[in-house]
């Protein structure tokens, strides 16, 4: 009883620490073709409660940025916002510190 | 746009010389319609790419930057001819209503000074609004092919009692095709559309393409240079009037909220346009996202 206890005490403690950790999102977007176009895709994300540290290559087109600990923002969220700033989001790339985990689109 | 502007004020000033003698009535019947030329003349002066937002410049885009009502164009146009010389600052604020679908206004301050002497006249010109609808939405890495519809009313806010007049004094209905292709490395730009006009004033077909390229690696936040080459051109059908225009020009964005342009319009073509030849135009102005 006690090595099951002790086990249900390590998953929930790891699954707690999984969830405070920031979630780091890479989106490729196609249509992404004029700098002074990218605002419009920055400013629809820091909109979003929690993303912070975007980053936008346009050569690559790359959005890049984290999501504080504790919020959860899914791939359709991700992929509604991106559309709605006027682009197409293809892959969705999530990374957990050192856990990856790839949605493709 | 320049063309017609100057021709008008040719048109204007020969009415002035030559038919001051006439009796009354005839003298009016030619006022009303060198007025009338005036205004139409003005409107189009007014209303051509006005309502552009983003690159190129004296091109339509189809990329919509409407940004819910916080982008705003402005720039001033100065346009030098024979018969005077006409600047107009306008500014243009778009408003995204859904993701493809934008309405906007633009509203122009005008001032005209005629060459002859003439007293020099300034006040609102004449405002319009905008419909645009995306239609088509291609998108790869780093670039898209779109494709979107506008139309344009043109009201006859500015007044019509001055001599030369600052609005138009008719009611104008354009309806454009707009396309694009926008990569990182160019863009290629066309619109083409028709404007009637009200008061039983032909129509004018009008038609612009664009090349614009930037000069620095693309980046964000921006530190870009952009140098365009536009075609702008118009005419009528209906008497074959044709005027077609060179236009250079760069822009620099100079930061994530602000771009700021400066183009130049030549002559190029002026069939059936007679002596009224405009010198140039001169564009200078800027692009704000407000925040």
């Amino acid at each position: 009883m006690k090595k099951v206890l002790s086990g249900l005490f390590l998953v929930l403690a790891a699954s707690l620490a999984l969830s405070a950790q920031s979630q780091s999102v890479k989106v490729e977007v196609d249509g992404l073709s004029c700098p002074f176009c990218a605002y419009g895709l920055e400013k629809k994300f820091k909109d979003i409660k929690g993303v912070e540290n975007i980053h936008i290559d346009v050569q690559q087109g790359l959005l890049t940025f984290t999501v504080k600990a504790g919020i959860a923002l899914s791939e359709e969220q991700i992929r509604k916002t991106v559309k709605k700033a006027g682009f197409t989001a293809r892959k969705i790339t999530f990374s957990e510190a050192e856990e990856k985990t790839d949605h493709a689109g | 746009m320049a063309m017609p502007d100057s021709i008008a004020a040719c048109a204007l000033s020969v009415f002035r010389t030559r038919f001051r003698q006439l009796p009354n009535i005839e003298f009016l019947v030619m006022k009303h319609a060198v007025d009338r030329f005036w205004r139409v003349c003005l409107l189009l002066l007014l209303t051509w790419q006005a309502e552009a937002q983003g690159p190129p410049i004296f091109t339509e885009t189809p990329i919509m930057l409407g940004l819910e009502g916080r982008g705003v164009r402005t720039f001033g146009k100065y346009v030098s001819a024979d018969g005077g010389h006409t600047y107009v600052q306008l500014v243009a604020v778009p408003y995204n209503v859904a993701t493809r679908f934008q309405v906007g206004g633009a509203v122009p301050m005008v001032w005209k000074t005629p060459a002859d002497g003439g007293t020099r006249q300034s006040g609102l010109g004449d405002v319009s609004i905008f419909l645009k609808q995306q239609v088509f939405q291609k998108d790869g890495k780093g670039r898209t092919l779109r494709a979107l519809l506008k139309a344009t009313l043109g009201l006859p806010t500015g007044s019509t009692s001055s001599e030369p007049p600052i609005g138009s004094g008719v009611w104008q209905t354009g309806l454009a095709a707009v396309t694009g292709l926008i990569t990182t490395r160019f863009g290629v730009y066309t619109e083409l559309g028709y404007r009637w006009l009200s008061e039983g004033l032909p129509g004018r077909y009008f038609y612009n393409v664009a090349l614009s390229v930037p000069l620095l690696p693309q980046q964000y936040p921006p530190r870009q240079i952009n140098l365009s080459v536009d075609v702008n051109g118009q005419g009528s059908a209906s008497n074959g009037n044709h005027a077609l225009l060179l236009s250079p020009g760069l822009q620099w964005i100079a930061g994530r909220k602000l771009l700021l342009e400066s183009g130049v319009q030549l002559p190029v073509v002026e069939a059936g346009l007679g002596a009224g030849a405009p010198n140039f135009a001169w564009l200078f102005g800027a692009r704000v996202l407000i925040f």
